[in-house]
């Protein structure tokens, strides 16, 4: 045996490897350090080369099982990382509610506080309260959301190579996440056995040469009915089924997009919701149908009665005069008043995004405002296309010249 | 001691033995194998291959730190007991001072099967 049977060995065991390159690297020096001096002790004893090289490499064992040892070691590591920063998100968590509820206006703790104002009245200065949300917007950006935020675009910025032909699921998982160091994946054991699937056997014949790691996993997973979504940051496989049924709530911080509301949408919104004008239809016969449409329920005796144009109460938090108890009154804050930025982008977010999974179509998913913060409560796959939608509608708006030359939306 | 120890009896007591060598002086993977063969006149043998991933192991879960250094011309990791595997060897040796002790109760009666060969009628 040659010395060049060791650095084949060390070869083989940084291919299986499942670890970062300077892990690996670090693991192949100090196993050739303990090789040479090994080496070297036995040399000394009058044993020839290749048998001292033969002894040396016999005591190291088989190359997989040694990479499996060091593979798995790294793997509780990163599984003890991942506990300590949940841990830490959540005491976070909990310190940002004790913030926001000391210092949000009109709460019983924040009238312990003395504030002084020009006018010397109890109300905050419009800055302070600024900057309440800024801390709010802050704190929900350190939720564990934000590390499913933070796996997601990981898979959406990063690409890959693969090769795969009858590879069962699990081992097709390992690979994913240890050749592109990516969230941590749990299996969802019983949903798949109620679909009679086996992930150990459940073959994978699939092959890309440059493909993002997000469509990889859709095009990978989908051909078994199985999809994944995000908890706390570790991807979880489990059946359409279940995901469609599993709904998660996510805070998109719309400001920015509100702030460049110039209102010309609101003006070709109501030209477009004219032109609209029909009986009302019920909820079956509007799905499938016009965008407009889904904007109109049928009378019930739970509701008042509302136009075929109209906005449910639901959608922006704020009630329509057709709403309210008495549609007659004068007051302004029951005026049926023209629709809001807020209002038009939720137009946009429940006809752009699946319009029969609202919950005006009959759907699971809700969306409702707080102060330019959209609460949306939807199936992940949804809130994806949510996040795409406002990531776009964003930054087309901040490139925007002047006036925006996007014809009017019309029926589909 | 005669001859090598099985590998059931070295089992539970091995991540005990690399603290208790490195409780003197930090040392390196084979230096660490070395020693231990040479305390236990060749009863221990502890295999390179078990050995790297039980070093990392400890470290892993903060028992003892690892630094490169460059003493001999090439890169070599040397390894260190910290302040917790300090306490964890304290606690694990006190264990098997225990367990030893309670074994060196109950081996008088195996003696004296073997030499008589008649079963105890506790047996």
């Amino acid at each position: 045996m040659s010395d060049h049977e060791f650095e084949n060995y060390l070869t083989l065991i940084g291919r299986l490897l499942r670890l970062s390159r300077t892990q690996r690297q670090a693991i192949g020096e100090e196993l050739r350090d303990h090789f040479e001096s090994r080496l070297a002790e036995l040399t000394g004893r009058d044993i020839s080369h290749a048998e001292a090289v033969r002894i040396a490499l016999e005591e190291f064992g088989d190359a997989a099982g040694l990479a499996a040892h060091f593979s798995s070691i790294a793997q509780t590591r990163k599984r003890r990382i991942i506990m300590r920063c949940t841990v830490a998100s959540v005491t976070a968590l909990a310190a940002a509610f004790v913030v926001a509820l000391c210092l949000w206006p009109d709460t019983p703790a924040h009238k312990l506080i003395p504030h002084a104002t020009a006018d010397g009245t109890d109300k905050q200065p419009a800055e302070a309260v600024q900057k309440d949300l800024d801390k709010l917007v802050k704190a929900a950006q350190n939720l564990p959301d934000s590390l499913t935020a933070e796996k997601e675009a990981e898979l959406n910025d990063q690409f890959g190579q693969f090769e795969f032909q009858g590879t069962p699921l699990t081992d097709v998982l390992d690979y994913f996440q240890n050749a592109h160091h990516t969230a941590e994946y749990y299996i969802d054991g019983p949903s798949l056995k109620d679909a009679g699937i086996d992930p150990t056997t459940t073959l994978v014949t699939i092959s890309f040469k440059h493909v993002r790691l997000k469509t990889f996993l859709d095009l990978m997973l989908s051909p078994f009915n199985l999809g994944y979504h995000f908890r706390d940051g570790i991807m979880i496989i489990t059946t359409h089924e279940k995901l469609d049924a599993t709904l998660e709530t996510r805070v998109y911080d719309c400001r920015d997009i509100l702030a460049a509301y110039t209102g010309e949408f609101q003006q070709r919104t109501s030209h477009y919701l004219d032109s609209l004008k029909a009986p009302t239809q019920t909820p079956a016969a509007s799905a499938g149908a016009t965008p407009g449409s889904m904007l109109s329920q049928e009378p019930s005796a739970a509701s008042p009665a509302m136009g075929p144009y109209s906005i449910p109460s639901g959608f922006a938090g704020r009630p329509r005069a057709a709403d309210m108890p008495s549609a007659t009154q004068t007051d302004d804050k029951v005026t049926d008043k023209p629709h809001t930025a807020t209002d038009d982008l939720v137009v946009v977010i429940t006809t752009a995004v699946a319009p029969q999974t609202w919950i005006i179509q009959g759907g699971p998913g809700t969306i409702c405002d707080y102060d330019g913060l959209l609460v949306v409560s939807q199936t992940a796959a949804r809130q994806s296309e949510v996040a795409d939608l406002l990531e776009k509608l964003s930054a087309r708006l901040s490139s925007r010249p002047g006036k925006s030359n996007d014809p009017a939306p019309g029926p589909k | 001691m005669a001859g090598k120890l099985s590998s059931e009896l070295l089992r539970g007591s091995l991540d005990l033995m690399i603290l208790s060598v490195l409780a003197d002086e930090p040392m390196y993977g084979y230096s660490i194998q070395k020693r231990l063969a040479d305390t236990s006149a060749g009863a221990v043998q502890l295999q390179a291959g078990t050995l790297y991933p039980l070093l990392h192991k400890l470290e892993s879960d903060k028992l003892i730190r690892s630094k490169w250094e460059k003493s001999t011309g090439r890169s070599r990791k040397w390894y260190e007991l910290t302040a917790a595997g300090n306490r964890r060897l304290n606690q694990q040796a006190s264990e098997w001072h225990n367990y030893v002790a309670c074994l060196k109760q109950l081996l008088p009666s195996i003696n004296t099967i073997s030499k008589s060969g008649l079963v105890p009628e506790s047996a």
